[in-house]
């Protein structure tokens, strides 16, 4: 082989002529021709302009899609009633009251487990429900509405039915006072499409923070500013504002009037029983006056302290007056699991008389009946028909007890009878 | 399919249809041609565009193990024994084939452009199924080194044609709008560095393949050696728009002339390249579209028997010009009607280049291709056999797995 046998030295000089061939080469080899741009004409214009716009409303949407999973774990199904809520605070869900009586306990899904809430508190004048849960999800801060301009956008999350997140976007168009049946709220006033599917979402802010949440407001969702609600919550501290919460019922020590009715010199009347709680639920009923509890005699407030205070028994012995009879009344500890009153979700209709118009300025406007408000009992008897209540008037020769009942709240009043 | 289970199936399906291939006495190229088209997008799908695409690279490293192969051809003795005779043979039949593309091509109608670029295209001779076919009779004869010869130089020839008729086409189009020089420049560059670039690419790899060569004694070891250049060779090519084959052939002619491990190195290669080469044929199988067949029309047809007459007139004017032996004269034309992955890869030059011209050209090259490369190989084989070059191994399949 010529090459084989030759000088290394001529080798190494054609190795040196290639690099410097491959590195010449490779320096001034021509670049690719640039294309050519052309600049869009004037009927480029309105694609490019549409073109833009839907840049910037994926853009948008993909942001919306990215709060929502941000604040994803804040905002749980509550599998029992099926709708959504918010956490509020560690161990603690937030959810809207409805129109019913909320359920002891729920329960929810969280990644694998399936985790038990315990209604902590529930009353049917509050629009809102508070459950304990040992949840450990991330709490998002809660924001006052003051702190964002009108025109703001918002984003709705709930979960679906089936567990699924949802979310709908939205703008703040103010803040409005509102009476929920009995509980004044600050309504978060938005264009969102609020409905039943949305009950207990979270209103969230597009940096994540909570601003509101949707309750049941007398049948209607509305979004209620957090701010307010929370002050709603802690407000209730003393026995006759937790009365309602654990109970469902309202006691008062009877007056003078109250105290003839019935014909006792002292005690503890029954004011108003919320369906479907256990006051309710045990057969108590407005115009009951408590003589005793667990044969301690009952005289004023203070005496039934004990029904608040935490307790490992199952119930309580109530002595009740009611229609000049002693009547023994069982009442449930601990929450119920279920509404008694309920057949696999039936409710069985009131009796009662519906009213009709109600009178500005009446004796029976005085009682704060409305029209379409039902009258259960008159004198601590069933009423079964108009004529009932007429009846009751013609005969008495001082006051007539009226029971009257509206959106599950049970009431009575004591009117003055024909004399 | 994912691409693990295709690579799967066209081994296996190489080797059945190598097999039954022959029983019918054809050669097995043809076989992993056949199947891979079956297997392919054209027909079964169950290779797809994404599964070629992903399996690129394994067609790269074959052809580039194939050129290297047929590198080994430019032994400085063997250069000087018939080096010159191959050029000249080279030159007579790819000008004849050339001009009687173009000439047809002219009477057509087709414009000018299209002619010359078509004509160049048509030079091409495909190396790798080639290079097969001989492996495959253990062919050694004047045939058989003319064939070898022929199949080297042919290529660089093309490569040369194509770069001219582009720089011609080129400069007429932008003629009058940028200077004179800057127009040769640009026209003419491509040629000269895809030319000496890829050889001193081929060089300087093929130098350091034959120095640590020495280092090296196992078999295996030797192999990793030659892959890693080889795959190197060909990855900086694409970087530097170098052309991968001249530089890939310049590797082993360069290997072949400097180590004396060189004949060693190209048995070895020769005893376990073959499922390479299975995984080449199959995927270069798939990626024609036997549909385009239907379309290749009045234009292709003329292509296809001007191409292949240009060659076999060529190559028996030329050998008898020459004085070389009867079977050369009368078999070395059907040994070079094969055309695949250069034409295929310059059509593709020609879509980037000349969009304008791509359809046309693309439609008869890839249809015309497909019919060579089913024919090709068969008729390189018979003209093989007939000129008694042929000593077929009878365990040729086994020995892919020994």
């Amino acid at each position: 082989m010529a090459v084989r046998k030759s000088d290394p030295r001529y080798i190494a000089v054609l190795a040196v002529a290639c690099f410097v061939i491959l590195a010449v080469g490779f320096a001034v080899k021509p670049g690719a021709v640039p294309e050519e741009v052309v600049p869009p004409g004037a009927s480029d214009l309105p694609q490019l302009t549409r073109y833009a716009d839907r840049r910037m409303v994926e853009r948008i949407a993909g942001h919306f899609s990215f709060v929502a999973t941000q604040v994803e774990e804040s905002v749980v199904l509550l599998a029992g009633t099926g709708q959504s809520g918010v956490v509020w605070q560690a161990g603690e869900v937030v959810t809207s009251a409805g129109l019913g009586p909320f359920p002891a306990r729920d329960r929810t899904a969280l990644e694998d487990r399936e985790v038990e809430l315990v209604t902590s508190v529930a009353a049917p004048h509050l629009p809102y429900v508070l459950l304990k849960a040992p949840l450990d999800a991330v709490v998002s801060g809660r924001r006052p509405v003051r702190l964002y301009p009108w025109g703001s956008w918002l984003l709705a999350v709930w979960r679906s039915s089936a567990g699924g997140l949802r979310y709908a976007p939205g703008n703040l168009f103010g803040v409005m006072e509102r009476s929920c049946g009995e509980v004044e709220v600050l309504e978060v006033l938005t264009n969102l499409e609020l409905g039943a599917a949305q009950a207990g979402a979270g209103i969230f802010s597009l940096e994540g923070g909570l601003i509101a949440v949707v309750l049941d407001c007398v049948g209607t969702q509305i979004a209620v500013e957090v701010g307010e609600l929370e002050l709603q919550a802690r407000s209730d501290t003393t026995a006759q504002d937790l009365l309602p919460q654990r109970y469902g019922m309202r006691l008062a020590e009877a007056e003078q009037g109250e105290l003839e009715f019935v014909g006792q010199t002292g005690g503890v009347i029954i004011r108003e029983t919320w369906w479907g709680h256990r006051a309710h639920q045990a057969g108590l009923k407005p115009g009951d006056m408590i003589l005793a509890i667990d044969g301690a005699p009952v005289s004023t407030l203070e005496d039934l302290s004990s029904l608040v205070l935490p307790v490992s028994r199952e119930f309580f012995d109530l002595l009740v007056w009611r229609a000049r009879r002693r009547v023994r009344i069982r009442l449930q500890a601990r929450p119920v699991a279920e509404a008694a009153v309920a057949t696999r979700g039936f409710v069985a209709p009131l009796d009662g008389v519906v009213l009709g118009p109600v009178l500005a300025g009446s004796l029976a406007a005085s009682t704060g009946a409305r029209p379409g408000d039902r009258l259960l009992m008159v004198n601590q008897r069933p009423a079964r028909a108009f004529s009932d209540l007429e009846g009751a008037f013609r005969a008495a020769e001082g006051q007539v007890h009226l029971v009257l009942e509206r959106h599950g709240r049970m009431w009575g009043a004591l009117v003055q009878g024909d004399e | 399919m994912n691409e693990l289970s295709s690579l799967g199936l066209i081994l296996l399906l190489a080797l059945a249809s190598g097999h039954l291939v022959r029983l019918l006495r054809i050669p097995e190229v043809t076989g992993y041609i056949i199947a891979g088209m079956v297997l392919g997008p054209s027909v079964l799908g169950w290779v797809s565009h994404d599964n070629i695409q992903a399996l690129e690279a394994f067609s790269e490293v074959a052809l580039g193990l194939i050129l290297f192969s047929i590198g080994g051809v430019f032994e400085f003795s063997l250069v000087r024994r018939i080096g010159g005779k191959i050029v000249r043979l080279t030159l007579v039949e790819s000008m004849l084939a050339a001009a009687m593309v173009l000439t047809t091509m002219l009477i057509l109608g087709l414009p000018w452009q299209v002619a010359l670029l078509l004509s160049s295209v048509s030079i091409a001779t495909a190396p790798a199924s080639t290079l097969m076919v001989l492996r495959e009779c253990n062919a050694r004869g004047p045939l058989s080194d003319s064939l070898l010869g022929i199949i080297a130089v042919n290529n660089i020839v093309c490569l040369i044609a194509y770069l001219v008729c582009a720089a011609l086409v080129d400069m007429v189009a932008g003629w009058g709008q940028q200077s004179v020089w800057q127009t040769i420049w640009q026209a003419g560059f491509p040629l000269v560095w895809q030319l000496v670039g890829s050889i001193a690419l081929g060089f300087l790899t093929g130098l350091m393949l034959a120095g640590w060569a020495r280092q090296v004694s196992e078999t295996g070891e030797m192999l990793i050696l030659l892959a890693g250049s080889i795959l190197l060779c060909v990855g900086v090519s694409r970087i530097a728009e170098l052309s991968p084959l001249i530089a890939s052939l310049a590797v082993g002619a360069t290997m072949v002339n400097l180590s004396r491990r060189s004949r060693r190195l190209f048995k070895t290669l020769e005893g376990t390249d073959p499922p390479f080469y299975a995984i080449f044929f199959v995927l270069a199988g798939a990626d024609l579209d036997v549909q385009r067949l239907a379309s290749i029309g009045m234009v292709g047809l003329v292509y296809l028997f001007a191409r292949g007459g240009g060659k076999f007139v060529g190559a028996w004017l030329g050998s008898r010009r020459l004085g070389m032996e009867p079977q050369v004269q009368n078999l070395l034309g059907l040994g070079l009607l094969t055309q695949a992955g250069l034409a295929v890869g310059l059509v593709l030059m020609i879509g980037k280049q000349f969009p304008q011209y791509y359809s046309v050209i693309s439609t008869i090259v890839l249809s015309a291709v497909v019919l060579y490369e089913m024919i090709g190989p068969i008729a390189t084989k018979f003209a093989i056999v007939r000129s008694g070059e042929a000593r077929i191994a009878r365990d040729r399949v086994q020995s892919i797995w020994a």
